[in-house]
């Protein structure tokens, strides 16, 4: 996927590309306003990182721009202000997603690889699977192999969620954000506990485990 | 009906001060005058009839009894006026020559010295009332008496009437003070409700209101002047607050940025076989990120605009929510997960907030509760006011303690060892205070219990002062 990454802080923008090109993304970087604003509008790119504080032209300006210039393409918002009131101005600028500094590389990356799959939307289909893992949204039941597991509402939800990710990097923060639409982070480990139950369900007595851990980022379900 | 506003004002108070003092004063003046003017007309009266009666004691001595009759046959026909009255009485209490007509029959002498009768009026006058007539009665050396009268009905006329002057001017100034109490009470009373409305606006978050300031520079309007510059210099700080948060949270996020980013790419670099060190390392940057941005949260909390995210909350939506993912995690450490809903309740508030404030008291509850123990989240609400209670079956906090717990940074001796920041109860506060809602913490023998008293509060405007 070709990146287009915005960011003046010369360290962290070599950090972020870095981590782009290791995960087998092509990237540019633009470390003003003006460029990051002339690169967005003169090419096209799978995605796009942009930093709220820039020389020149604000971050958000630049996203406000490439919106209406009819660009659909996903744009992840960086910045050091975290608050409620200055994530919404991001997302209403345009914004597809909101971090804050300092981020883990992780999170970054699962963010972007969740925003891909949803900026191409293949036939969202009513059954989910990993390997014999069969998740049927409609009827809301969960079948592995032969057997039915039965699951609460939300852990269905939290399957549904790492299902429709399979093989992406989900990170607690996203779980916490999209199946239980918190915007902050509790101080215990909740999502540890929670994921833990769903594996107790839908591992044991089974051969291969499926959900895994990705240490420092989150978590991957997935055959491996 | 209630009592008025009015009369509770120390305006009012003091006007009916003034009234009672002005009364009693004018009263104790008019009072003065009205015996002093009785008095005058008393002493006159005396002295003609002494004058008289020195003329008769001059016309006896010269010709007896005899003289003393025509003396009295001759003032009676010079009294135009009508107003004399002459008698003369015989050593055995008879009554000769004059014109007395006591109303009631004089069985024995008049009484000597100065006295008082009561007598028929003449047939000619106008009322027909009897008539009070002062006397003076001496002893002629033949034996008999001889009274000398004035009708003092004018003079008694005079005086009732002066009293009942008194006496309506009286009534007539507590009226009069009652209504310019009244009047002047409520003039100042609006103005200082016009104060108290736009000083509620102010508090409710719209901090660019000031206090009007009238023309008439009196004491009010320098009050008012004073305190719009007192808003003024608030309006500065909360910005200066806010413009210094957001200057931390830039300046310092972006080292701490750098930081975690030189960490992680050396464990990248490093691979698997990272020195854990750097982990450890990493994971207290996120702690200082964390505590970092809590920090922030509560400042940012207590700057904002408490109205600016606030909408309709249904707090048993919130408690579920939290069930939802906390339940689990509390099952898992043994606690039992209680909840209690006690009616349908819809709240204005800022739900984000609320949220994050219940979840700190959650993860307190979960870090210092004991395995087999329990926590409940209770919901409850009156007309006016929903309440949010979350207990637990921990070691509580000690009431001498309670007051402190709720500054930020602040640990209980006992759980300085615990991680955490000791700043999840500080935001709680904030939170509260935002809200408008008491925070109270008590003995849930055992373990703590925290309640959050929360006003319904409406999407419309302030409710206005009551008028009348």
């Amino acid at each position: 996927m070709k990146v287009l990454v915005i960011e003046d802080d010369v360290e962290v923008a070599t950090f972020i590309v870095k981590g782009l090109h290791e995960a087998g993304h092509v990237a540019d970087h633009a470390a003003t306003g003006p460029d990051g604003l002339f690169h967005a509008v003169s090419e096209e790119y799978d995605a796009m990182i942009v930093d709220r504080m820039l020389p020149g032209v604000p971050g958000l300006t630049i996203v406000e721009t490439v919106r209406s210039a009819g660009k659909t393409t996903p744009v992840i918002i960086l910045s050091a202000l975290g608050d409620v009131d200055e994530r919404i101005r991001g997302l209403r600028a345009g914004g597809d997603d909101y971090l804050t500094k300092p981020f883990a590389l992780g999170e970054l990356m699962a963010r972007l690889d969740a925003m891909f799959r949803r900026a191409s939307p293949t036939i969202a289909s009513t059954t989910l699977r990993v390997a014999d893992l069969a998740l049927d949204r409609l009827a809301r039941t969960v079948t592995r192999g032969e057997r039915r597991i039965d699951l609460q509402p939300q852990e269905f939800r939290l399957l549904e969620y790492l299902m429709r990710h399979a093989g992406q990097v989900v990170t607690r923060t996203m779980l916490l954000e999209n199946v239980w639409d918190y915007h902050f982070d509790p101080q215990t480990s909740v999502i540890d506990v929670h994921i833990s139950k769903l594996r107790q369900k839908i591992e044991k007595g089974f051969a291969a485990p499926l959900i895994h851990t990705v240490r420092g980022s989150g978590y991957v379900i997935g055959p491996r | 009906m209630p009592i008025p506003r009015v009369l509770h004002t120390s305006t009012f108070r003091l006007s009916i001060l003034f009234a009672a003092f002005f009364c009693v004063s004018a009263v104790l003046l008019l009072s003065v005058v009205y015996w002093g003017v009785g008095r005058v007309l008393i002493d006159q009266t005396d002295e003609h009839i002494d004058s008289d009666v020195a003329a008769f004691e001059k016309a006896f001595a010269v010709g007896g009894r005899q003289a003393v009759e025509s003396l009295i046959a001759v003032k009676i026909g010079n009294d135009t006026s009508q107003t004399a009255t002459y008698q003369l009485f015989s050593s055995d209490g008879s009554m000769r020559t004059g014109n007395l007509r006591p109303v009631l029959r004089l069985n024995t002498f008049p009484e000597l010295g100065r006295g008082e009768v009561t007598s028929e009026p003449l047939p000619e006058a106008h009322n027909r009332e009897p008539h009070t007539i002062r006397t003076r009665t001496v002893k002629l050396s033949d034996g008999g008496r001889l009274l000398v009268g004035r009708d003092i009905y004018t003079p008694l006329e005079i005086t009732e009437r002066i009293g009942q002057i008194v006496g309506l001017g009286l009534f007539a100034s507590i009226i009069l003070a009652g209504i310019g109490g009244w009047m002047i009470s409520r003039a100042l009373l609006r103005r200082v409700d016009g104060m108290a409305r736009v000083s509620r606006g102010i508090m409710e978050g719209h901090l660019d209101r000031r206090l009007p300031v009238g023309r008439a520079n009196d004491e009010f309007d320098h009050l008012t002047s004073q305190l719009n510059a007192m808003l003024d210099r608030i309006e500065t700080l909360m910005a200066d607050v806010r413009q210094v948060t957001s200057g931390i949270a830039h300046d310092l996020r972006s080292p701490l940025t750098r930081l975690r980013m030189r960490l992680e790419k050396a464990q990248l670099e490093r691979g698997e076989n990272a020195d854990p060190v750097l982990e450890e390392v990493i994971v207290e940057v996120d702690g200082i990120r964390a505590t970092f941005d809590a920090l922030l949260r509560i400042a940012q909390v207590d700057a904002r605009d408490p109205r600016s995210n606030f909408d309709v909350v249904d707090l048993e939506h919130l408690v579920q929510r939290m069930t939802e993912l906390y339940r689990t995690v509390a099952e898992d450490k043994g606690l039992t997960w209680r909840v209690n809903i006690d009616g349908d309740l819809l709240i204005y508030a800022d739900e984000q907030l609320l949220a994050q404030g219940l979840s700190n008291l959650i993860d307190n509850a979960l870090k210092y509760t004991p395995a087999g123990g329990r926590i409940s989240l209770q919901v409850s609400g009156e007309t006016d006011r929903a309440r949010l209670a979350i207990e637990d079956t921990g070691p509580g906090i000690p009431t001498a303690a309670r007051q402190e717990v709720l500054k930020p940074f602040f640990r209980l001796e006992e759980s300085r060892s615990t991680p955490g920041s000791g700043l999840g109860l500080a935001l709680v506060a904030a939170v509260a205070k935002l809200h408008g809602a008491e925070l109270l913490l008590a003995d849930a023998a055992p373990g703590l219990r925290v309640t959050l008293i929360l006003p319904r509060g409406d999407i419309s405007p302030p409710v206005p002062p009551v008028r009348f």
